[in-house]
């Protein structure tokens, strides 16, 4: 949830608890079913990509050390 | 307006304020744990660019042996940080935190740790403070899932 996203939820929550229309725990439910997170599709692409960019820069590590042992003895 | 009415106003406020914030607490665990090693990668990702970059100039300090101790951190890091991302993987949100991804956690944030040693000297001010970052969100995702145990 952004910071526009909160304060808009914090004005309608107050107008729903002030007016008796909802409880806080009940206001609490919505919420929590309208902005439940990310789906966990979306996790595991981000998870993909950071495994798929830990590889290819173990291999940069790897390069490096040996470049570092060629540039010592040169 | 009643002073009545706006107390309650007030206090109506404050108790959608504390759900809003509740609800935002509420994130799930993999989520959490998800975007915290993200940022570490983009953090020491950056500091390995960095590294190299500064390595390229024979910038602040950084001998042949300096980059090649940089290098093994980074291997070790990058590795560890892979074993996260898959552990993570094949956790299911609604399942309890596996021990294994606590574990793979546990090593990302040794790993950081021994960059210590390497990034003595002002002149890598830079370095320090993106492996620093890297450090904070691991840090974060371990009290996390901490937590939930």
């Amino acid at each position: 949830m952004n910071v526009e996203q909160i304060r808009m939820w914090i004005s309608i929550g107050s107008v729903l608890i002030q007016t008796g229309t909802a409880t806080v725990s009940q206001f609490q439910a919505v919420l929590a079913l309208l902005h439940p997170g990310m789906a966990e599709s979306d996790l595991n692409a981000i998870l993909a990509a950071i495994r798929d960019d830990a590889r290819r820069r173990i291999e940069l590590a790897k390069f490096d050390q040996v470049q570092a042992l060629a540039d010592a003895d040169a | 307006m009643t002073r009545h009415s706006s107390i309650r106003r007030r206090l109506a406020a404050a108790l959608a304020t504390a759900a809003v914030l509740a609800a935002c607490a509420s994130v799930p665990l993999k989520q959490k744990a998800t975007l915290g090693i993200q940022a570490a990668h983009a953090a020491v990702g950056a500091a390995q660019d960095a590294e190299r970059a500064l390595y390229a100039t024979r910038g602040a300090g950084i001998t042949p042996q300096v980059h090649g101790a940089f290098g093994a951190f980074f291997e070790r890091y990058f590795t560890a940080e892979e074993r996260v991302a898959v552990a993570l993987l094949a956790w299911r949100a609604a399942d309890p935190v596996p021990p294994d991804v606590a574990t793979a956690i546990a090593a990302l944030d040794e790993a950081l740790v021994a960059a210590d040693a390497l990034t003595a000297g002002a002149a890598r001010d830079s370095l320090v403070g993106r492996i620093a970052a890297g450090i904070a969100e691991v840090r974060k995702v371990r009290a996390a899932l901490g937590g939930a145990r």
